[in-house]
């Protein structure tokens, strides 16, 4: 049982696990791809709806998950190795060079030659390591944390994310959760000098039972257990319209994603053929209409296919052409929300930030202070060494031989 | 009875008119520090020229280390001299912008890799330690000649040429540079085979051998 | 003579993937010219057997499962390179066994023999037998002297591991990509184009990150290179020459082999100094396949084929609110060639095209795409081509909605001609496509 559990184990945190079924993967999306325009999302649907292909998503944090495991065992155990020589044999596997050899020399004077070389050298009784630069095991080990919390946030985001459309206009409650939603007090859009973003959103919601929150841009809040997520902005302007033919004057706050200006949409009249294509007029020099809350719309007057008419209105305006007439009585201020339940954004995200660390702090140490190590182990007139150089390799490697010609009596001071 | 380790039969060299050797015959056991005298133009330097394989003779056989020189290229020539000789020159020829180290790595490259901590070794076996990051300008004669050996060894060549060695030492010196070479030769058993006009110095050699025209005229045994 | 001329690089393709062959296997040269030399000759024929476009479908499938499987080797290369030495040598001794080479060879031959013969046999035209067969013959005498000549090359430079499978599927991309038809580039860069917009548009979405209006110019500017077409382009030069990075980066490091036991230093250097000089001459076959590699990729960027390109035709409409273009007259519509025209309307245009189809009427379409920026269309041998995405659009599908098919547009066939509504064309263009580039489609 415990053979086959260590099989099983071997297996799992094997190298080759990852990269095998990223290569499924990618080879499942290129056959998506042919036969779809779509494919990445056709993909991530699929894995969604495939037991067999969650199971293999599946297995990339489990792989890293063990393989972490195996490695920080095998870090522990070089420790204790290099600390003392506990275990009294040089492991296979663990050095790149090693090499057993009769010698009558004394370890000691082996530990001041590789000091004078700027080793760190322990020396005891038949023992000693040397060692020089920084490891970057434990940045392995953060990468494989990092991959396991990428991998597992993938897996809960596509099978377990869901959104919900939210529209949030100054001055309504929220339609969720259904009577209880917030209510919202203010939108307020200003500049601000971010190193990324140079505009700030901020919703202030008032709950039924009086206690407030602010919903931000970025990072985005939580509401109800929710990601708060605010998409894009837009207007509600209230426009009151009349026609010739219609029986009376239709007033209707309309939802238009207008902002920023240069977006047309289309405002229906109810049980009419009549329609307003709607766009907002680009605002003065160094203005924002949002912010200001000073507008001018550009409106087409549309009756079926047909163009009745076109013109601006400011705020406040009314025009009056084709025999209809449009009214902008005021307006409020609208973003589209989507309400998102995804718990694999903060594993994501924290991967991510793993990574960039881990990659800032690797390539700086990998360059200059690469880990280089020795291990002399002195029993019975026969030195078993072992070398192992994570950079410098063969500077590192003349000195491990330098050593070794030195204990077998080559050497000559 | 040692090995041979240098034989020639008959060997000569002419540059144009001049015969600088006449059929020469002369066998060289392994481990042996042979001294060659005579004057100049006798036809020492070129003895010593065609056992290294820096040049061909005219006629005859020449075997270095079990190897027919005669038989070999340009290119096979070029890889024994790289492999089997270090040599020493009386005018050193070491490189005046590189370091003493520097210069022991240029033999180790044309050989094949450099080795920083291995030529540290040779240069600290012939007593220059403390002088590794020096140049040539900065290092007297006899610790420059020290450095010429330590790049004459540092790829163990087994047959190591001397030209002259200590022609240009001042007497301290030429005793530190001898007294080295025994101590290598002792230790890795050297064939070593030393031109030179000076008697003092050509007694360092188990044997001495006289060229005189060309000729190999008369050879003398000694020992230290 | 202009065929010809165009024909003499994959000719010399050929003759470097026989070499290639020849230095990589266990295979006598008598034995490597008889198999290179029946598999060209047969591959040939494939498209006489098989039909063109259904021998370009199958060249272009079986070069991009070669792509692909030189990906997996390169990865398992570059796994193996890290690994342990024995799993090294026993993946690479079953990579240069006398039947891998046998079966490379007669693929090889197929594949270059059947891509030379697509680009001399037309795609609905009668088959000239007489350029076919001189083909075939300088095809079979390349491959005799190349099997020959391959023993010129110095016998330190070796093919082994990824290295064998790089450089003959390289010279075959580069025969492949001389022909627009068979060319693999142009399209990978579309799908990895495509790819890249998805991914990041989704990862901007599952992260719940902002829309372009909070971005700074700067840092929405750099984010947009990810929506543009350049994205498409460095995709396609990284999926193209990774393997190859990767099998140079197996055979760079390759652990020299220990040797700390040996202790005479000379000994030592002089044991490294030779794998290493073995393993810089191994490197010679991925330089020389990087070459290979940018030469199809420029060759595929930049193809030696002229495209039939009209300037457009300015026209009005009538007082209904119609275009007629008329079937005779400035243009001929019936020539079987396509024309494009200009019509311009209160500040906005829309460029379009009128192609005869085979039942005998017209088709009308947007000088369009909805995927692509607007750069049109140009006419080749029985296809368009779309000049932003260098996808060619099989005339018999031109008038068919979606992918990079130029837009349809309603049109009427009457007694004089064509009749289009031209307030459908122009809600049409602006509907579709996202904004006109710089150019106005000047015929090229």
């Amino acid at each position: 049982m415990k053979g086959v559990a260590q099989t099983i184990f071997r297996i799992f945190s094997s190298r080759a696990v990852i990269p095998l079924v990223l290569a499924i993967f990618l080879l499942t999306y290129i056959g998506v791809a042919f036969a779809s325009e779509e494919a990445l999302i056709t993909l991530m649907d699929l894995t969604r709806r495939s037991l067999l292909l969650q199971g293999l998503l599946a297995l990339l944090p489990i792989s890293a998950a063990l393989r972490l495991a195996a490695e920080g065992a095998l870090l522990l155990r070089r420790r204790r190795l290099f600390a003392s020589g506990a275990g009294g044999e040089i492991p296979p596997g663990m050095f790149d060079e090693t090499v057993v050899l009769p010698s009558a020399a004394s370890l000691e004077s082996l530990g001041e030659r590789l000091s004078a070389a700027g080793y760190t050298v322990r020396c005891d009784a038949g023992f000693l390591s040397a060692r020089r630069g920084v490891s970057i095991a434990p940045l392995r080990l953060l990468r494989l944390a990092a991959t396991m919390l990428l991998f597992g946030g993938i897996l809960l985001s596509i099978t377990g994310r869901g959104t919900m459309k939210l529209p949030v206009i100054e001055g309504e409650t929220l339609e969720w959760p259904p009577g209880r939603g917030d209510r919202v007090e203010r939108i307020t859009l200003r500049d601000v000098d971010g190193m990324l973003l140079n505009r700030d959103l901020s919703i202030e919601l008032l709950s039924p039972e009086g206690r407030r929150s602010v919903m931000g841009i970025y990072p985005p809040a939580r509401y109800h257990g929710s990601w708060f997520f605010p998409r894009y902005l837009g207007i509600a302007p209230l426009v009151r319209f009349s026609a010739a033919d219609l029986p009376g004057e239709e007033e209707i706050h309309y939802l238009l994603a207008i902002y920023p200006p240069g977006k047309e949409d289309t405002a229906e009249i109810p049980a009419s053929p009549y329609r307003l294509a709607i766009s907002l007029v680009p605002a003065a020099e160094g203005d924002d209409s949002f912010i200001s809350g000073r507008m001018s719309f550009a409106v087409r007057i549309l009756k079926g296919d047909r163009q009745l008419h076109a013109g601006t209105v400011p705020l406040g305006g009314e025009l009056r052409g084709g025999g209809c007439r449009v009214v902008f009585a005021g307006f409020r201020r609208y973003v589209a929300t989507d309400l998102v339940r995804d718990h694999g954004v903060l594993p994501i995200w924290t991967a991510i930030v793993m990574v960039v660390l881990s990659l800032a702090c690797w390539l700086p140490l990998r360059l200059l202070i690469p880990r280089r190590e020795m291990l002399f182990l002195h029993n019975d007139g026969v030195v078993h060494a072992g070398s192992f150089a994570g950079g410098g390799r063969s500077r590192h490697a003349a000195v491990f031989h330098d050593a070794l010609d030195f204990l077998a009596g080559e050497r000559y001071d | 009875m040692t090995t041979a380790i240098i034989e020639t039969r008959g060997l000569t060299r002419s540059y144009g008119e001049i015969c600088a050797l006449k059929p020469v015959d002369l066998i060289v056991g392994e481990g042996e520090w042979l001294s060659v005298m005579g004057h100049s133009g006798s036809g020492k330097s070129t003895l010593l020229n065609l056992l290294g394989g820096l040049d061909r003779p005219d006629g005859g056989t020449i075997r270095v280390a079990g190897v027919d020189l005669l038989s070999l290229s340009e290119d096979g020539l070029a890889r024994f001299r790289r492999e089997r000789v270090g040599i020493i020159f009386q005018q050193h020829h070491l490189i005046p912008y590189l370091t003493a180290v520097e210069n022991v790595m240029m033999a180790q490259y044309f050989h094949s890799i450099p080795d920083e901590v291995e030529a540290r070794g040779a240069l600290e076996r012939v007593g220059l330690g403390h002088r590794l990051l020096n140049r040539p300008g900065e290092l007297s004669g006899g610790e420059q000649q020290r450095v010429c050996i330590a790049r004459a060894i540092i790829n163990s060549p087994g047959i190591l040429l001397a030209d002259e060695p200590t022609g240009n030492l001042d007497h301290a010196s030429t005793r530190v540079v001898m007294e080295l070479l025994a101590e290598l030769r002792a230790e890795e058993r050297f064939t070593i085979i030393m031109v030179t006009h000076n008697r003092e110095v050509a007694s360092w050699g188990e044997r001495t051998i006289h060229m005189d025209d060309g000729i190999l005229v008369r050879e003398e045994f000694r020992g230290r | 003579m202009t065929t010809a001329l165009k024909y003499i690089p994959l000719l010399l393709s050929w003759g470097g993937i026989v070499c290639a062959l020849g230095r990589g296997f266990p295979l006598g040269s008598g034995t490597l010219a008889a198999i290179c030399v029946a598999a060209f000759l047969a591959g040939t024929l494939m498209p006489l057997l098989l039909g063109v476009t259904v021998a370009i479908t199958v060249i272009k499938g079986v070069v991009a499962t070669g792509c692909v499987a030189f990906w997996l080797v390169a990865m398992a290369a570059l796994y193996a390179a890290t690994g342990t030495g024995a799993s090294r040598e026993r993946w690479s001794r079953s990579l240069h066994s006398r039947s891998a080479g046998i079966g490379s060879a007669l693929l090889a031959g197929l594949l270059a023999g059947a891509a030379a013969a697509c680009q001399i046999v037309p795609l609905g035209g009668a088959v000239q037998p007489m350029p076919l067969a001189v083909a075939a013959l300088a095809g079979i005498a390349v491959a005799l002297l190349a099997a020959r000549g391959e023993r010129l090359i110095p016998g330190e430079f070796t093919l082994a591991g990824g290295a064998l499978l790089a450089l003959p599927l390289s010279f075959i991309l580069l025969i492949t990509s001389s022909s627009p038809r068979l060319d693999l580039f142009s399209p990978l860069v579309m799908k990895v184009m495509k790819f890249i917009h998805d991914f990041v548009h989704q990862f901007f979405e599952s992260m719940l990150i902002p829309d372009h209006p909070f971005f700074r110019p700067n840092v929405w500017e750099f984010i947009g290179f990810f929506f543009g077409s350049g994205v498409g382009l460095w995709g396609g030069l990284i999926i193209w020459f990774t393997p190859l990075a990767a099998v140079a980066a197996a055979i760079r490091l390759e652990r020299l082999p220990s040797v700390a036991h040996i202790r005479q230093g000379a000994q030592r250097r002089r044991l490294l100094a030779g794998h290493i000089r073995q393993r810089r001459q191994r490197l010679a076959a991925p330089l020389v396949t990087a070459l290979v590699l940018a030469a199809a990729v420029y060759q595929s960027r930049f193809p030696a084929v002229e495209y039939w390109d009209p300037a457009p035709i300015t026209v009005t409409a009538t007082p209904a609110g119609d275009l007629l273009i008329p079937e005779t007259g400035e243009v001929d519509l019936t020539d079987g060639r396509l024309h494009k025209f200009l019509y311009r309307q209160g500040g906005r245009e829309v460029r379009f095209m009128v192609l005869a189809n085979p039942a005998g009427g017209y088709t009308v379409t947007l000088d369009a795409c909805a995927i692509c920026k607007p750069q049109g269309y140009g006419q080749g041998e029985g296809a368009l081509l779309c000049y932003y995405c260098n996808t060619l659009i099989p005339l018999d599908t031109v008038g068919r909605p979606g992918g990079c098919n130029p837009v349809p547009v309603p049109a009427r066939s009457v007694t004089e001609g064509v009749r289009i509504d031209a307030a459908t064309l122009l809600n049409l263009w602006s509907k579709t496509v996202q904004a006109t580039a710089g150019s106005t489609g000047e015929g090229r």
